[in-house]
């Protein structure tokens, strides 16, 4: 992949929607209650310092992604033994993603659809995507960017014309303490803070190296402060109980919109959410799993990686959990502690102590 | 190659038509009647009214009945809709449901959870209303057409909405409000009741709709509930005050006692609050504030007083405070806390709330009742003084 050119305001949009992505439909922090408004709003602080961090690293090798440096930093071959998990780990998450639209499309509009036949739409579009680059997905990420930004803006406006928000739900404040806020707050600093390292795989190919550090910063805050909104409108809207109880808390809130019995059934503008925001972060996943492959097995056409990685992950998605409750349960309890906690914390923080003691150890041989 | 490559796409896209369906092959159910079952032990005797649209045509006369009504029992709800297609010709569909009527007999013996089809349902939605059949069941109060509405779930939906506008006894509330209640701490449910105002004379439908006088749907009380459980009903003027005390009135009337005689004041604007106070004895306060205007006068008083304006305010303050006492009084006798004071108290209070909500509905029965009313007169019709017969 030669340079692309991507201004500081593509990527900005790229971040804002990447962080959304599935959060903005899913209830982030609900175990925390009507508290889960404070989860939200602590993670995007520690989603700056894991971005200075992924940031700390880039800088350290402008011109090399993830995957690469992993083999400048650890060796030849430890290193491209944790590059390939991060290959393997960008196609998984990538997987669960793709299978999170398909549960909630099949859930709303589409419920005489099968699970595959929404796969293989969706896969379709991704491949016909990553076949056209980067710099073409930048600029179909700002259009969507505009989209999203007007669903957004008509369904709150139509939650605030039905009188549906109940300010009292989110008394009382810290009724149980900081214990459960702080129990939620690793999984919602993961998902979607921590998937931001899937950005250093890209970082190198921007022409604009001085803007990451500055627009980053702020698509991060952006997205949390909306975030928090969005689940403070949430738990307004539907109580902390149907918050809890619901698989799909948006499409319930959408659905409870009727304005003079005239405009209802207003989930339609959800699941345009769900594609948008769907597509974008899946595309994500699957570029930077693409670069990983091409650059690790030193493949010269990203045809043969695109197709076969595309399937990789459309099959995976499908047969990743035999049902819904299943594919949460690991998402809720498995990944995190397993996937997210190390690829995206421990090992940053180790490879950047590595580099931090490498320049030491070079400064005192001088 | 490339060719087939954009008939390969095409055929995908194609899916898109697979599960369509025309209009006049959709038997759209529009309310649902749920009664306790006559020949099953268990589950329920579910009525479905599917709409006849050829009825409805804006242009050429109605002939006939715009609904058909189908009754079948079966265990559980989803059951019985799958099961109503051994006697509905068309496929039924849920998407348009906007009515669902549960009879007084199946909500004292408790609703359990009832309304889980509805919530899980990939279909229906949760905005349709509920109601309580008053006193009978629910394919009967769905088995009348009026003259004036001659679709009876209009009509439901209608004759309240009109009352809630009007005196404030019913209230249209949505099912997802209903779920929120019920699964809520410290606050039970008040569902609207609606029963027939007379029995059908005759048993030929189209009889009703020539009557002068017909059997129409009639709003009745709000149905007071202990947990799922119906325990009793606020009747007529309770229900109203029930709302009043909610703050969910639009406006209402009071008749004023004077001299022998009665005076009519109309609320243009009410607000309520309630507070529940702890120290030095559990005390439910209700803080309300109301502009009311003057709208007949059948004693003689001089209007054009300020003074007189002044104790007629006193007067309709004292009437208020009589007549939500007593409300909440009958709430209290029943030990349900229908206007959610225990939640205030939650939200106020989270720690005291955290060790007393098992005996909350007893410290409720028990509490003080404390009513504060501002009431002001703004204006008194187009004339100052009654007329005086000389």
């Amino acid at each position: 992949m030669s340079n692309t050119r991507i201004d500081g305001y593509q990527l900005f949009c790229l971040i804002v929607l990447f962080l959304f992505g599935t959060t903005i439909f899913l209830d982030i922090g609900s175990g925390a209650k009507q508290d889960a408004w404070i989860v939200t709003f602590i993670s995007p602080f520690a989603g700056l310092i894991l971005f200075t961090i992924y940031f700390q690293l880039h800088k350290s090798f402008p011109t090399l992604p993830l995957t690469e440096y992993v083999r400048k930093i650890w060796g030849k071959y430890f290193g491209s033994i944790v590059s390939y998990f991060y290959i393997i780990y960008l196609i998984y998450i990538a997987a669960r993603v793709l299978r999170d639209i398909e549960e909630i499309l099949i859930n709303s509009a589409y419920y005489k659809t099968s699970l595959m036949v929404v796969g293989i739409c969706m896969m379709f579009v991704l491949i016909y995507t990553v076949n056209f680059g980067f710099e073409v997905f930048a600029r179909v990420a700002c259009i969507c960017f505009f989209l999203i930004a007007l669903t957004l803006l008509t369904l709150n406006i139509m939650f605030l014309i039905t009188d549906l928000i109940h300010i009292e739900n989110i008394r009382p404040i810290l009724s149980e303490g900081w214990k459960p806020v702080v129990k939620e707050l690793p999984l919602s600093i993961t998902v979607p803070y921590g998937e931001l390292i899937t950005f250093s795989m890209i970082y190198p190919y921007l022409d604009k190296q001085t803007k990451i550090f500055k627009t980053g910063m702020m698509a991060v805050l952006f997205a949390g402060i909306y975030l928090t909104l969005n689940i403070l409108l949430l738990i307004c809207i539907l109580g902390t109980d149907i918050l809890a109880r619901s698989s799909f808390p948006a499409l319930k809130a959408a659905s409870f919109i009727d304005i003079a019995g005239f405009i209802q059934r207003l989930d339609s503008f959800v699941i345009i959410l769900v594609v948008f925001l769907g597509f974008t972060k899946v595309s994500m996943f699957f570029f930077c799993a693409v670069i990983g492959m091409n650059s690790l097995f030193k493949i010269k056409s990203s045809a043969l990686s695109t197709y076969s990685i595309g399937v990789v992950i459309f099959l995976s998605s499908i047969m990743i959990a035999p049902s819904y409750q299943n594919h949460l349960d690991e998402g809720l309890e498995i990944v995190p502690y397993m996937l997210h906690i190390p690829l995206q914390i421990v090992i940053p923080l180790l490879l950047l102590l590595t580099v931090l003691i490498k320049r030491k150890v070079k400064n005192v041989m001088n | 190659m490339k060719r087939l490559i954009t008939l390969l796409f095409i055929l995908i896209l194609i899916p898109g038509c697979s599960n369509y369906r025309e209009l006049n092959e959709l038997g759209l159910v529009i309310a649902m009647g749920i009664d306790v079952p006559k020949y099953m032990e268990n589950g329920y005797r579910v009525t479905f009214q599917v709409i006849n649209p050829s009825q409805l045509s804006p242009t050429g006369s109605p002939t006939g009945i715009p609904v058909s009504n189908y009754t079948v029992e079966a265990e559980t709800l989803v059951d019985a809709y799958r099961r109503a297609s051994i006697i509905i010709p068309r496929y039924n569909d849920v998407t348009h449901l906007s009515l669902v009527v549960i009879s007084e007999e199946l909500a004292r013996n408790g609703t359990n959870l009832i309304f889980d089809a509805f919530e899980r349902g990939k279909q229906a939605k949760t905005t349709f209303p509920v109601f309580i059949a008053r006193g009978t069941s629910a394919e009967n109060v769905l088995g009348v057409v009026e003259p004036l509405e001659s679709n009876p779930t209009k009509s439901v939906r209608s004759t309240t909405e009109n009352n809630q506008k009007f005196y404030g006894i019913s209230k249209i509330i949505p099912s997802h409000e209903v779920i929120a209640t019920l699964s809520s701490e410290g606050k039970d449910l008040l569902l609207p009741g609606i029963k027939l105002n007379k029995k059908l004379t005759s048993k030929n439908q189209t009889d009703n709709l020539n009557n002068i006088k017909p059997s129409v749907v009639e709003v009745s009380g709000l149905a007071i509930f202990k947990k799922d459980k119906l325990v009793g009903w606020f009747d007529g003027e309770m229900a109203r005050n029930a709302n009043f005390i909610l703050s969910e009135l639009d406006t209402t009337s009071f008749p004023i006692p004077c001299e022998k005689k009665y005076m009519t004041l109309i609320t243009k604007r009410s607000k309520a609050a309630i507070k529940t106070l702890l120290k030095p004895i559990p005390t439910l306060q209700v803080n309300i504030a109301l502009n009311t205007e003057i709208t007949e006068v059948n004693c003689n008083k001089d209007l054009t007083d300020t003074k007189v304006l002044r104790d007629i305010e006193k007067d309709l303050e004292k009437e208020i405070i009589r007549l939500v006492q007593g409300t909440i009084q009958i709430s209290q006798s029943r030990g349900t806390d229908v206007f959610g004071f225990g939640t205030k108290l939650s939200i106020e209070n989270p720690s005291y709330w955290k060790k007393h909500k098992k005996e909350w509905n007893t410290i409720f029965s028990k509490a003080k009742v404390d009513v504060n009313v501002k009431a002001s007169i703004n204006d008194s019709g187009l004339v100052t003084d009654p007329y005086e017969p000389k």
